[in-house]
């Protein structure tokens, strides 16, 4: 019995290592990778971003925040930190963890909309987040949103059933210096679709009531109160949407003024786009829900020209 | 609780330990042991339904009591069949009732008459049908003289919960099984080691074989007019893949686990898809159970002693019946239907028929069941039909197949290659890979955990779990 267990110790012991060392390549690979967004998170942990100005938010962030706009007109470096799929929880983890190897911005943006606030992240990229789910604050995060406890202990479960992952960090484990392929200008991913190629989000014609979670909404305020602390200028924004999406929430006044409250409150600006012209014309929109190039450059020019003259005038707010 | 789980994966280990290490020197508190952890095994699903199980088990341990001390033939008879009836009613009524019901007044409605009967909607308590079996053999045999009853009521309990063979099989005899319980158990090296890997194998088909095949058969049974005639031919290709794989892997996991214990459980599938017809398919295809219907039904019903019409006659019932007790549902009545058939066919193909050579007769053979299980797997009579109709509908176009998935291909010619080398073994590790280097033999399991970490597919329950 003892020599059997002897033995079975040992090949588990086998197994364990070389699962660990598997984990550890796809880890090393999938970060060296253009795999979704990881030659942002190279840049993070490197300290290589270091702007003056962050943005942060889903995908009405990630695709509608230009940088090279805001750079452009605010004369200073900034960098769109914003993840499709990704709502508050998810930010605020990478937020922190950019805080730990960057310096802190002037200014965070902080994109909402209405969904920012009513659930934690479900639609993510878990791919991308899985080669930091040891990071200090990522992995707290993921563990907070349904990503099983016990990978932190079992080594390689985490890509369990997922080959097309394995593989990727396999072949690029060896490190690669062309990081051509990544379409993202300091973290802004536009998309390219031509206005006649419009896709149709069915939203339905019942209206929306907005929800916010409390735990998300206290989350929110420590953001807020977090940033002031550090001496960083917040800004919360409503960004533009279809007319028609934006008619279907039903709260959306008593909405967005408790947002602009908590901000004031805060010691953040409110800024709500909601009312842009561009909503009105479907030639600036890909979907119902988020502008193409074309909208997300006219709404990034909006929002640096609000901001310059905010930064002149702090005490004026739309 | 099912194998394929995080909590089976502490549960086993600890049991193991305080089997051996704390219980080891008295095979009653083994017994006792094996008892309480049958019950939170069990129980984990549903306890609930823990008090089925502990009253089914009294209820035979009584009756066989009984039996043994009667001396009168009639009253004899009369416990044997009280016993049947209420085993089988409990069986019938968690399992059939509705069937029955709602198909009764369907076929009332047909002839006008209106029949309101209440349907029940009782969950059905996991591996019923399997431990009904177990003490009704336990009864009939004691009946027939062919056993006696134990006194011992802890090793009689784990007989009929031992939680390995508890929720899917093998249906395994008292006269297998029940002795072994009442004998000490000793350890050995050789059968541990064996029997870790069997499990390994049997992980190995249920996870990366069974799961993934699951994936595209859930999709192409949901709705087969919308698939192409190749996506058809594959849907039913991967499902008799699946059923095999996930129903051997089982047994593989519960065989090896019982060996770990000390036990030895008889093999329940010996490369049922290499058979060169069908007689051979079911000489070969869920043993335990296909030999539990020939002992019980088939030939007290006269077996093929009492002429042509009716040996076809019992037949017919015992496959029907096979059909049955897989569900409660038209499809499983019409694949016993299908089966007894082919069953009956038999002249026209096979080992007896000398002009069929035997690569041709198995590859009909694995065809024709390839088509039965289309029976099995659809959720209804019409999907059925449906799913038949579509696949020949046209000839199949295997460049444009959605649902051909070359790695998952691979895979299975894997399976099937490794267990042609094993096809005279219990099971594949038993072959001459024994007599591999150790290191090389390491890399192979090494290879086949990677593969199950790799290739695992998401967590689907074993299909014999329903029935």
């Amino acid at each position: 019995m003892k020599k059997f267990l002897l033995r079975l110790l040992l090949f588990t012991a086998i197994a364990i290592s070389a699962l660990a060392l598997l984990s550890s390549l796809v880890d090393q690979g999938l970060r060296q990778s253009n795999y979704f967004g990881q030659n942002d998170w190279r840049r993070l942990y490197a300290g290589k971003i270091q702007a003056d100005l962050i943005v942060l938010g889903n995908s009405h962030a990630e695709v509608q925040v230009n940088p090279a706009v805001l750079d452009s007109v605010l004369q200073l470096s900034s960098y769109n930190l914003g993840m499709s799929g990704c709502q508050l929880d998810l930010n605020i983890a990478r937020y922190h963890t950019y805080l730990r190897h960057n310096k802190v911005p002037r200014f965070l943006i902080v994109i909402l909309d209405h969904f920012f606030l009513n659930h934690t992240s479900v639609n993510y990229n878990r791919g991308a987040f899985l080669p930091h789910l040891n990071d200090p604050d990522i992995g707290p995060a993921l563990y907070g949103i349904g990503e099983p406890g016990h990978h932190r202990y079992l080594p390689f479960l985490k890509y369990s059933r997922q080959p097309g992952l394995i593989g990727t960090g396999l072949s690029e484990w060896p490190g690669r210096t062309d990081i051509s392929g990544d379409t993202g200008y300091n973290g802004f991913r536009p998309n390219l679709t031509e206005p006649d190629e419009f896709r149709n989000e069915h939203w339905g014609s019942n209206r929306i009531r907005e929800e916010i979670r409390p735990l998300e909404f206290y989350k929110f305020v420590c953001l807020l109160q977090e940033a002031r602390e550090q001496g960083t200028r917040c800004i919360v924004v409503v960004p533009p949407v279809r007319s028609p999406v934006t008619r279907l929430f039903e709260h959306r006044e008593q909405y967005w003024a408790l947002m602009k409250q908590t901000a004031h409150n805060n010691g953040a600006l409110f800024l709500n786009y909601t009312d842009m012209p561009l909503c009105d014309s479907q030639q600036y929109f890909y979907t119902i829900s988020h502008l193409n190039k074309k909208g997300a450059d006219l709404f990034t020019e909006k929002l640096a020209g609000d901001l310059r003259e905010i930064s002149i005038r702090p005490a004026t707010q739309r | 609780m099912i194998f394929n789980s995080l909590a089976y994966a502490v549960f086993l280990p600890v049991f193991f330990l305080l089997y051996w290490l704390v219980a080891g020197r008295s095979y009653r508190a083994q017994n006792m042991l094996i008892v309480v952890a049958s019950y939170i095994f069990y129980g984990w699903w549903d306890w609930r339904f823990v008090s089925l199980l502990v009253f089914s088990s009294a209820l035979d341990y009584g009756v066989g009591l009984l039996l043994a001390r009667e001396q009168t033939a009639g009253r004899k008879k009369a416990l044997l069949l009280g016993s049947c009836a209420l085993s089988l009613g409990i069986l019938a009524v968690f399992k059939y009732y509705d069937f029955f019901a709602i198909s009764l007044a369907a076929a009332a409605s047909r002839i006008g008459i209106h029949l309101s009967l209440p349907v029940l909607r009782l969950i059905l308590p996991v591996g019923i049908s399997f431990y009904t079996f177990h003490s009704l053999s336990y009864i009939i045999d004691i009946w027939r003289g062919k056993t006696q009853p134990t006194r011992d009521v802890v090793a009689y309990f784990a007989f009929v919960s031992f939680f390995p063979l508890l929720v899917a099989g093998p249906i395994v005899r008292s006269s297998q099984l029940l002795p072994q319980m009442l004998h000490p158990r000793s350890f050995s090296i050789t059968a541990a080691r064996d029997a870790l890997r069997q499990m390994l194998w049997g992980f190995f088909k249920k996870m990366v074989i069974a799961d993934n095949c699951a994936f595209y058969v859930n999709e192409l049974f949901k709705d087969p007019q919308h698939h192409s005639s190749a996506d058809l031919v594959l849907g039913a290709f991967y499902f008799t893949v699946q059923i095999y794989c996930d129903f051997s892997g089982y047994s593989d996991i519960a065989a090896g686990t019982a060996r770990l214990l000390g036990f030895s459980l008889p093999r329940n599938f010996a490369c049922p898809y290499f058979s060169k017809d069908i007689r051979e398919f079911w000489r070969r295809w869920h043993i335990s159970l296909s030999s539990w219907f020939r002992d019980y039904v088939f030939i007290p019903l006269g077996g093929s002693r009492e002429g042509r019409w009716r040996t076809v006659r019992n037949i017919l019932v015992t496959f029907l019946l096979s059909g049955l007790w897989h569900g409660a549902n038209l499809t499983f009545v019409l694949w016993g239907l299908a089966h007894a058939l082919l069953y009956l066919l038999l002249p026209a193909t096979g080992e007896h028929n000398r002009r069929f050579p035997a690569l041709l007769s198995g590859l009909l053979t694995f065809a024709l069941v390839n088509l039965t299980w289309v029976l099995f797997r659809a959720p209804d009579a019409t999907t059925a039909f449906n799913y038949f109709g579509h696949l020949f509908s046209a000839l199949p176009d295997f460049a444009h197949a959605r649902f051909l998935s070359k790695s998952l291909l691979l895979l299975i010619l894997f399976l099937f290659g490794a267990e042609w080398l094993g096809r005279g073994y219990p099971h594949v590790f038993q072959s001459s890979f024994l007599r591999w280097p150790v290191p090389l033999r390491w890399s192979t399991y090494l290879l086949l955990v990677l593969l199950i970490y790799v290739y695992g597919g998401k967590e689907q329950t074993f299909i014999y779990f329903q029935f």
